[in-house]
């Protein structure tokens, strides 16, 4: 480039200004607020409308109450008088067997409510409270029949990991199609058992995917 | 799992109207639009409401955005312009006297001393907006001549001959500023 013969910039006139050009990190609030925009004028899809919304939120909610019902489950061997008031859980022995991951994996990315801080609606809650009803009453069912190991909530700011020529390589999954809201374990005699069990959790009825895993045991 | 290029997450946006997609590509280049803007209209809460007037206008104009400069280059000239509405809609604050008063000034010749960075910040903002534009754009931001002419709708040429203007106003009053220096230290 060539501004002249008296028009090029001196080092130090270079430097100064180069100084003063770097990129501005936005407010955590703007995006959410420039999507939200968005959705109301038609040019993101907001999707599902309000059963899908829900139900994604749901999986969250109701893989939580499968933690606490086997957080009874842990209590009841301790402490079984303090759980036959706390909850209507029928002890049984653990069937003997295999244990199984249901991982319940979504579609797209667990949603709380679009507008950060805006109330769900009642309309909303109530389907919610149905939804996450649903899966606690399938989780208390499984811990009934002394099936459920353990679950848990995963949430959804993602790291990927990878190791290219001896650097570290690290990305947020932003872009996912497919990603894993939780987990349920419980124990089977076989594999074909386990998804036999599998087909009757409500996830499944909520469009969400359930792969069913073996737990292998390593000597 | 490497981030998804522009023009296959346009794609996903632009066909599917795709919130992730948008997600990714305003992360991508939020941050350099907001640097430029920041640097033109001063405030950083205006600059962002700016940026998000940009982000509607961009994603209603993307459909129909045929490539011909990068993404990143595009999306910079619709913020450019959106701050340019927003900086005529103030009050004019007596520029243009300020301006011909420096203009009869002889141009000095590159500044050789260390430059104050706030001398630097306060002579930039007393540049005229067309100056300024291509100043930043070129010395603090490192775009090319192509790339400016493409985001100001100018043809390079002019980009180069308002970056020469640009340059000399800047050191006049550089110059002022280090001349009331010396006065005072006398």
């Amino acid at each position: 480039m060539n501004d002249g013969p008296n028009n090029n910039l001196s080092d130090e006139e270079a430097k100064a200004l180069r100084a003063l050009g770097h990129d501005v990190t936005p407010s955590p609030g703007l995006e959410d607020r420039i999507v939200s925009e968005l959705k109301q004028r038609g040019q993101i899809r907001a999707r599902g409308g309000i059963v899908m919304q829900t139900a994604r939120f749901g999986v969250a909610a109701a893989v939580l109450a499968g933690v606490f019902v086997a957080g009874l489950a842990v209590g009841k061997r301790g402490d079984a008088a303090q759980v036959t008031q706390s909850a209507p859980v029928v002890a049984t022995e653990t069937p003997a067997g295999n244990q199984y991951m249901l991982l319940m994996f979504m579609r797209e990315r667990g949603e709380a409510p679009a507008q950060p801080g805006a109330p769900a609606t009642d309309k909303q809650k109530e389907a919610m409270r149905a939804i996450v009803s649903e899966y606690r009453d399938w989780a208390i069912a499984r811990e009934g029949e002394g099936r459920l190991v353990g679950a848990d909530k995963l949430a959804d700011d993602i790291r990927v990991m990878t190791r290219a020529g001896g650097e570290t390589q690290i990305v947020q999954a932003a872009t996912d199609e497919r990603i894993l809201g939780g987990y349920f374990t419980i124990t089977a005699q076989s594999l074909d058992e386990a998804v036999e069990i599998a087909k009757s959790h409500p996830h499944l009825k909520y469009g969400g995917e359930v792969e069913v895993r073996p737990i292998e045991i390593t000597q | 799992m490497p981030p998804l290029d522009d023009v296959a997450l346009v794609r996903r946006f632009v066909r599917n109207k795709d919130e992730q997609a948008f997600r990714a590509l305003y992360r991508a280049h939020t941050p350099a639009m907001l640097g430029v803007v920041v640097r033109l209209v001063g405030g950083r809460g205006e600059a962002e409401d700016v940026v998000q007037e940009a982000w509607l206008k961009a994603s209603a104009k993307l459909p129909e955005f045929r490539w011909e400069s990068a993404l990143r280059t595009w999306l910079v000239g619709i913020a450019i312009n959106c701050a340019r509405s927003r900086l005529r809609r103030r009050a004019p604050e007596g520029r243009d006297v300020e301006l011909a008063t420096v203009a009869e000034m002889p141009a000095p010749g590159p500044v050789t001393r260390p430059i104050d960075a706030v001398d630097l910040e306060r002579a930039l903002t007393r540049l005229p907006d067309g100056y300024r534009e291509v100043l930043l754009l070129h010395d603090l931001f490192g775009y090319t001549h192509d790339e400016i002419a493409a985001m100001l709708g100018v043809e390079s040429g002019t980009s180069k001959s308002q970056l020469s203007r640009a340059r000399s106003s800047l050191r006049r009053w550089l110059a002022e500023k280090g001349n009331h220096r010396e006065r005072r230290s006398e």
